[in-house]
């Protein structure tokens, strides 16, 4: 194995548990905005690394220009998505909320 | 079985929690995890396709990627409605 297997071996092992330790958190946090962070962290992180070992595997064919491109597509479209469930569950958790309802109400 | 078959089944196991979470959790949780399989859904296409030495199988995975965005948003938009 050369040196660029050994760091895409690295790189793809790191990846992969990142992206199962951020799925498996799930379990762990119970509000949609906590499991809002894991989403991104898997998405940037476990994603990124993923990506890299692949580039670097496979620096120069359409195995890396196509990962490199999939990095980039999720990379900017993840803030979007995450941005508009994150307002969405803050709705949705602060409606039955008295205190927060008055704070509304009495804001100038 | 290669490195990247390998680890595209791990990723294949990380998808267990995200459909436990879609069966079981709130509105905005399923939300959440469907995101979450979208994302994971798209790097194990990716890594099926390196594992298999098809380079076509990785247009399914910008496919997967590029149609999470508008999917993610049609369903926080009805979801919004129906809250």
């Amino acid at each position: 194995m050369t040196l660029a297997d050994w760091i895409a071996l690295g790189l793809l092992t790191a990846g992969a548990a990142v992206v199962c330790l951020a799925s498996f958190g799930l379990f762990v946090y119970s509000s949609a905005l906590d499991r809002l962070h894991l989403l991104s962290l898997c998405g940037t992180c476990g994603l990124g690394l993923i990506c890299a070992a692949v580039c670097v595997r496979h620096p120069t064919d359409q195995f890396g220009v196509k990962a490199a491109l999939l990095a980039v597509i999720t990379w900017c479209f993840a803030p979007v998505l995450s941005h508009v469930q994150a307002a969405l569950a803050y709705r949705v958790r602060t409606s039955d909320r008295q205190d927060v309802a008055d704070l509304e109400r009495d804001r100038p | 079985m290669n490195l990247w078959l390998a680890a595209s089944l791990a990723l294949v196991v990380a998808l267990v929690p995200c459909a436990a979470i879609v069966l079981r959790g709130s509105p905005v949780n399923r939300l959440v995890a469907i995101n979450m399989a979208g994302t994971i859904t798209s790097l194990t296409l990716l890594l099926l396709a390196l594992g298999r030495s098809q380079p076509s199988f990785c247009d399914l995975a910008l496919a997967s990627a590029i149609l999470n965005l508008p999917a993610g948003l049609v369903f926080t938009r009805f979801m919004e409605r129906s809250l």
